[in-house]
């Protein structure tokens, strides 16, 4: 404190820093063996590394991870902390989409509902939806459901998705479905870190955006990962 | 420093540290206005993203402290009768964006009124007018403005919200005076600064920046730092708080949120 200022920084008060809730709901089905999963997991572990490097946005996200086949909560809404190291996934069963998205949208829902009750800001929720085939093994009803659940979120300003697909046989239109405001765009290859550089980078934008800024995504990083 | 009666008032901005390197002017604007009597206070926040919203704020701090004082037992009356009634708050913002609108005509070499160029010039709105006994507030989107009351059987003045942040859902979301429907979310108090047990003896004003330092959101309690400048605006001659104010808005606030800093302030010294 200088010696003329009038009040001094033990007469303020602490908010918490405003949070960017991201749910990453990630295909593991039998499909993703080998090399794609292996990816996947470089992918992530690069995430939560540049993400943790950054201040403001390792202050600022929260993560969760839900897989399928089967469809779980693999991890709860965590902060990502410097020594932080993502769950390693593996490649197993079906790919029950519409279960998992139900996981990852009401687990967004409660956490909203945590960030109101605690009086912390938090900034519009993301889901990250990945997947490398069609919507299978789960019920039909679910799916049709969670799909315009999604859209109705993301119509309503309530929710922003990222929608990609890997691999020739992933279908698009689903993903479309899920996401009509940003089309699904389709991975390069198995670049699984650029991608997540990229969301990286993004997560710590919005992170410092102030009311009234027009956060606008980094066009030329999305080629850096996506067939356009 | 201004004095009006037993009021004393000041007001002054800081520009942000995210705007220092990123090159952007302070789009916070602050005034004191002192005429027909009345005693205005009028900060205004211009929208990050809005490439002139400094000139938006400037030109929404003269407006309003014109606006109140001019109109003030009019708005008086209205607010007191139904502090909800949207009427006058449409007219109100419809009459400054139309005068926006020609003042940015006036100062456009193209000579267009375009109508979207008016996002150009998005801002918040904050105000207190005290005239003779009564007080009059309005506020349009994120900001606070706390007022300082002393119940005849307290010994020191209390610090309250009297209008609080309206954020929307979102951290960066807020509403502008250029938002579509905007009378619908401009709120208006209107009381007398002494009815019963209570007076009201001061009001602060400020944007976004400082209120995130300045009111614990999770325990809905002023900081103390509140009392501490409405009673060195109180204590001091002009020449000091001035020169500790501003260095309070550049050494402390300043440091503690990356945000433009800007506050207006009166209290009765009586």
């Amino acid at each position: 404190m200088t010696d003329n200022s009038i009040f001094e920084v033990d007469d303020l008060v602490y908010n918490p820093t405003p949070r960017v809730p991201v749910s990453l709901c990630l295909d593991c089905s039998g499909s993703m063996e080998g090399e794609p999963i292996q990816e996947l997991n470089a992918g992530l572990r690069e995430f939560y590394r540049s993400v943790s490097e950054d201040e403001k946005a390792r202050n600022a996200a929260e993560i969760s991870i839900v897989t399928f086949g089967p469809a779980q909560l693999e991890l709860d809404f965590t902060p990502i902390k410097i020594n932080s190291i993502p769950p390693v996934l593996s490649a197993f069963g079906e790919t029950p989409m519409g279960e998992a998205l139900q996981i990852s949208l009401d687990t967004l829902e409660n956490r909203k509902e945590i960030y109101k009750n605690a009086g912390v800001d938090y900034y519009q929720p993301w889901l990250v939806l990945m997947t490398d085939g069609m919507p299978y093994g789960g019920e039909g009803s679910v799916l049709k459901d969670q799909i315009a659940r999604a859209a109705d979120l993301v119509n309503k300003g309530k929710l922003s998705v990222f929608a990609i697909g890997i691999g020739p046989y992933a279908d698009m239109d689903t993903l479309a479905k899920i996401s009509p405001e940003r089309p699904p765009l389709k991975l390069q290859g198995l670049d699984f870190s650029q991608f997540f550089t990229w969301l990286s980078k993004s997560v710590s934008m919005i992170s410092k955006s102030m009311p009234g800024d027009r956060v606008s995504l980094d066009i030329d990083g999305i080629k850096t990962w996506a067939e356009l | 420093m201004y004095e009006f009666s037993t009021w004393k008032a000041a007001c002054g901005s800081h520009v942000g540290r995210s705007h220092l390197s990123d090159g952007i002017p302070c789009q916070d604007c602050t005034k004191i206005g002192i005429e027909n009597d009345t005693l205005v206070l009028a900060l205004a926040d211009g929208a990050g993203s809005a490439d002139l919203s400094h000139y938006g704020a400037e030109f929404v701090v003269e407006y309003v402290s014109l606006y109140l004082a001019d109109q003030f037992d009019r708005i008086y009356s209205m607010v007191i009768n139904d502090p909800d009634d949207a009427t006058w708050k449409k007219i109100f913002l419809d009459n400054l964006c139309g005068d926006l609108l020609i003042y940015i005509n006036e100062e456009s070499e193209a000579g267009s009124q375009d109508m979207e160029e008016i996002h150009r010039y998005a801002s918040t709105m904050l105000a207190v007018a005290v005239k003779n006994d009564r007080f009059l507030a309005m506020h349009l989107g994120d900001g606070l403005i706390v007022s300082a009351v002393k119940d005849q059987d307290a010994e020191a003045d209390s610090l309250r919200i009297l209008s609080d942040a309206d954020n929307g859902e979102y951290a960066n979301s807020t509403v502008f005076i250029t938002s579509s429907d905007s009378y619908r979310y401009l709120r208006a108090y209107a009381g007398s600064l002494c009815s019963g047990e209570l007076a009201y003896t001061g009001f602060i004003l400020m944007s976004d920046g400082p209120a995130s330092v300045l009111y614990d959101k999770y325990e809905e309690r002023v900081a103390p730092a509140c009392s501490k400048i409405l009673n060195a605006l109180k204590e001091y001659d002009s020449d000091r708080f001035d020169e500790a104010f501003s260095e309070t808005l550049k050494n402390v606030l300043h440091m503690q949120t990356e945000d433009d800093v800007s506050m207006a302030l009166a209290v009765d010294a009586s």
